[in-house]
């Protein structure tokens, strides 16, 4: 594989697990309609909601 | 000084609290309309005040400790005790407002009341006299409008100078100047708890404390640990106030609060006489909105509406959404008014000509004798010829036209990725797996985002100006006969956007069962990311029949009707109607700035999504379509071989039923589970190798390739992905919300069941009516869904 | 008498909130209490729009049934 091939290659894969790991940490956005600011600037689709009590 | 200001916003719902937050700290936050939304505290800094913090509290009536809003509110404003209060006031409602300021103003805080939409108040022709109000509750009455940007910051300025005062004159512990709102025997009473719980409370705050005991407020009783012997004592004058004037202790409190403001009222509030007892606009737009037999008609239409504008053949969703596709992020696209003629053809001619010319040499060379192209939308045969060596000898001369001939040629970001990686010399396999594979599902799923910008902006539009408080009343006559809260219908409109905080919405229902319900069926009505599914299909199946998109909406409604009552006879669902009360916010023009906000929040959440989610899934099932089980990189006829069509093919024939019994066809549907809208771009990455010259009809020939009647297998497909359980993150809440493992498996399998029952008789039902037959599953397709009807319409014993 | 009784346009004096705990503590933060004058600017099927003050409020005939009133 020539060498422009393998940057790409690396990069598409870099960039696909730092996608993944950001959904873990911060939660997986969503349509959800609220400011992404809200939730401690989380997307308000985390996961990790602690603001709102029962 | 150095130290931080903390000031609480508080204020009915409706009173424009969000507004005016948004306005004092440049925030964008949204202006929820319902209860149970809006349950986070919010703060903000105030705009040119680094130390001074603005916390938003939830919308609420009142300081009770019932409800989820004003737990946290009281919880904020009790313990972690602020040090001023701002408080905003409908100056359109202004009666109704005031009873929460006077517990506000009882809790002993510096306080400044903002008397909101004073421009309405004045247009109305009403008085309200601030000074006599200042008077009565101890506090300073200043007028705003929020909307309009006049006095807002000023409150919020008088209100930090107070609170820096109060810090500075008065130490924490001295008897601040609060009002007495209550009749001689209550009065005395409270005096007398406050004598107990001297020393318990901070002094500021002690009448508050002294009457939420006198309410019997076991929150705060617990807290305050008063003795056995002390509460009994306590009791003894309550009951004595009780028995003098008739009636419990907090409805003496509640009655007495309304006599209060009412006294006041008299004194302060001038309404107009000409107003009075007349329609307002808002009541009579509710007269046809809200008629008994308009009402459901109307909201279907609004609906239709909407969906039209998406979805329609020639409507503004599709066009933008085909532009998108093809041009923008495919090919490219001609910038409009520069297009002209090139030898007297235009750019669609000659593409059709060369299009022909290369059908003809591909057939030629195959041996055929006749050449054919496809309608590119049907992907019926549009036009067939017969060919000889001299048609084949002329179409190899025809050239390629080179589109910037024809006028600005804007060439599309998969061309240029495409020649970028190209020049760069990157292999084929890596160029399909950027071109094909990653770019090929995001351009999909992006290419969506006209037709769901469409949606998201006319349910903006309903929220914001109130409509969408009126459907949750006239749903209410229907939703209430399976002892669904009318609440619940708050989730399912959240669930138009996304189905995450839908589920998370249904905690604002206090019946468990109630709240149960709505969890399981508020994901029926299609969210954002299904809504591709549904703008995909439409777009390649549906072109002409755009009211199947809207009838997507009504089925999820009808499921969520039909799916209660038979969940209601069941005996985990079973339970009494329960009441129902909603405040009609007034009609208002939404603000541009507001629905633009509203939209923009869940574009760009669905945007995040595509690259987030969508990247990266595409980027693995490129990787299990090009690679075999000992990890060989196939070449593209090769497919067959690789790891995903072996894991489809294990799970195919769970689908077979349902028309799309393909390896292909389980794997869009099993990665939709990642996020609705994967199925499309899983779709497309998995039927690339069917030819097709747009950017869909390659997923028309394989709906055609695996059914003969392959638009009722699409229908199926959609239904099913659109009604089986949403994706993992709101299966997730599902779970979470439900509280245990149990009800969440009731709820997905509910959901699956569902979703599987009706592609199933759609599917086997539409071919029997098509005339393909009765087979196995045309007779279990009858069965399910005759037991369906019997889950609904049987009687149970009460 | 209760509210459900009422009619679109009719006015009423409100005696007592019956009914869940829940809803009486709704109803009277709203409002809902002795004395006050509620009109009824929408009905239909038993569900009704009530003018309370200068609000509107949306009950379902079950609330209203929960709701005493006196003439006016």
């Amino acid at each position: 594989m020539s060498v422009s091939s393998i940057v790409v290659l690396t990069l598409v894969l870099a960039l696909a697990v730092l996608a993944v790991w950001r959904n873990i940490k911060k939660g997986s956005p969503c349509e959800c309609g609220s400011s992404c600011k809200s939730c401690d600037g989380k997307c308000c689709c985390c996961e990790h909601d602690e603001s709102a009590e029962k | 000084m150095s130290k931080n200001v903390k000031i609480a916003l508080a204020g009915n719902p409706n009173s424009g609290k969000t507004t005016l937050f948004n306005a004092l700290t440049g925030s964008e936050q949204y202006v929820g309309n319902w209860p149970g939304v809006t349950v986070e505290k919010k703060d903000g800094i105030l705009a040119g005040h680094k130390e001074v913090v603005i916390q938003d509290l939830p919308g609420i009536y009142s300081l009770s400790p019932y409800s989820i809003e004003e737990k946290v509110s009281r919880r904020f404003l009790v313990e972690e005790g602020p040090d001023a209060i701002l408080n905003i006031v409908d100056g359109t409602n202004i009666e109704r407002n005031l009873y929460l300021s006077t517990q506000l103003a009882e809790l002993g805080l510096p306080m400044v009341m903002a008397v909101n939409m004073m421009d309405v108040v004045r247009k109305n022709g009403d008085k309200i006299d601030f000074e006599k109000i200042a008077r009565a509750l101890r506090c300073e009455v200043v007028g705003i409008s929020a909307l309009k940007n006049e006095g807002g910051l000023e409150a919020a300025e008088k209100v930090v100078e107070m609170a820096k005062k109060a810090v500075v004159e008065k130490g924490p512990g001295k008897l601040p100047d609060v009002p007495h709102v209550f009749s001689g025997s209550v009065e005395h009473a409270i005096a007398h708890i406050e004598e107990s719980i001297q020393g318990k409370v901070p002094l500021r705050s002690i009448r508050w404390y002294a009457i939420k005991i006198f309410e019997r407020d076991r929150e705060i009783i617990n807290k305050l640990e008063i003795g056995v012997g002390e509460m009994k004592h306590i009791e003894e004058h309550i009951r004595d106030c009780e028995k003098e004037i008739g009636d419990d202790a907090e409805s003496i409190i509640t009655s007495q609060r309304y006599d209060f403001i009412k006294r006041l009222m008299d004194k302060s509030l001038a309404l107009n006489e000409k107003r009075k007892d007349k329609a307002t606009m808002s009541d009579k737009i509710d007269k046809i909105v809200t008629h008994r037999i308009l009402a459901l008609p109307i909201f279907i239409l609004s609906l239709c509406a909407m969906w039209f504008l998406a979805v329609a053949e020639k409507g503004p969703g599709t066009v933008l959404t085909d532009w998108a596709n093809d041009g923008f992020l495919g090919d490219g696209w001609h910038l409009p008014f520069t297009t002209h003629e090139v030898d007297g053809k235009d750019w669609e001619t000659a593409q059709g000509e060369f299009a022909k010319a290369e059908a003809t040499v591909a057939a030629w060379e195959a041996g055929e004798k006749k050449a054919s192209i496809e309608d590119e939308e049907t992907g019926e045969i549009a036009e067939e010829w017969d060919i000889d060596e001299a048609a084949y000898n002329a179409a190899k001369e025809v050239e390629e036209p080179d589109p910037s001939k024809f006028g600005v040629w804007v060439p599309g970001i998969g061309a240029l990725i495409t020649s970028a990686l190209e020049k760069a010399g990157v292999s084929d396999t890596v160029k399909s797996l950027v071109v094909d594979g990653a770019w090929g599902g995001v351009a999909t799923v992006l290419g969506f985002v006209p037709v769901i910008f469409v949606v998201f902006l006319f349910l903006a539009f309903l929220e914001d100006c109130g409509y969408m408080a009126r459907v949750a009343f006239i749903m209410d006559r229907l939703l209430r006969r399976f002892g669904l809260s009318g609440k619940s219908f708050i989730p399912m409109l959240i669930g138009k956007g996304c189905g995450v905080p839908a589920v998370m919405a249904a905690r604002a229902i206090e019946n468990e069962r109630a709240r149960r319900m709505t969890v399981i069926l508020s994901t029926f009505v299609p969210c954002g990311a299904k809504t591709v599914i549904i703008a995909m299909f439409a777009a390649l199946f549906f072109r002409e029949q755009w009211y199947v998109a809207a009838m997507m909406d009504v089925v999820g409604i009808a499921i969520i009707i039909l799916g209660g009552i038979a969940l209601k006879k069941t005996r985990f669902f079973a339970g009494e109607a329960s009441s129902f009360v909603l405040e009609l916010p007034a009609y208002h023009l939404p603000t541009i700035s507001g629905v633009w906000h509203h939209t923009w929040n869940r574009l760009k959440g669905y945007m995040l999504k595509a690259g987030l989610v969508i990247f990266p899934a595409c980027v693995f099932l490129w990787f299990v379509m090009h690679f075999d089980w000992s990890l060989n990189l196939l070449a593209d006829e090769e497919i067959e071989k690789s790891i995903l069509h072996d894991l489809g093919s294990w799970i195919a024939w769970i689908f077979e039923p349902l028309g799309f019994g393909s390896w292909q066809g389980a794997a869009a549907s099993v990665s939709a589970e990642i996020a609705k809208e994967q199925a499309t771009a899983t779709l497309k990455l998995v039927t690339v190798g069917m030819e097709g010259v747009s950017s869909g009809a390659h997923i028309q020939n394989f709906f055609a390739a695996i059914s003969d009647f392959p638009k009722l297998a699409a229908l199926s497909f959609m239904v099913f992905n659109l009604f089986v359980p949403p994706c993992m993150v709101a299966i997730a809440v599902t779970f979470r919300e439900m509280g245990s493992q149990k009800w969440g498996w009731i709820a997905v399998g509910f959901q699956l069941f569902v979703g599987y029952a009706l592609a199933l008789s759609v599917y086997q039902l539409g071919v029997l009516i098509a005339g393909g037959g009765f087979g196995l599953w045309t007779a279990v397709a009858i069965l399910v869904d005759l037991f369906c009807l019997w889950a609904i319409v049987r009687r149970v014993k009460s | 008498m209760t509210l459900a009784e009422m009619k679109e346009g009719d006015r009423a004096r409100i005696v007592r909130v019956t009914g869940e705990e829940a809803v009486k503590r709704h109803l009277g933060a709203l409002g809902f209490v002795a004395g006050t004058i509620v009109r009824v600017v929408g009905e239909s099927y038993g569900n009704m729009i009530l003018a309370v003050h200068e609000s509107r409020i949306a009950v379902n005939d079950a609330t209203a049934k929960d709701v005493e009133v006196s003439n006016v």
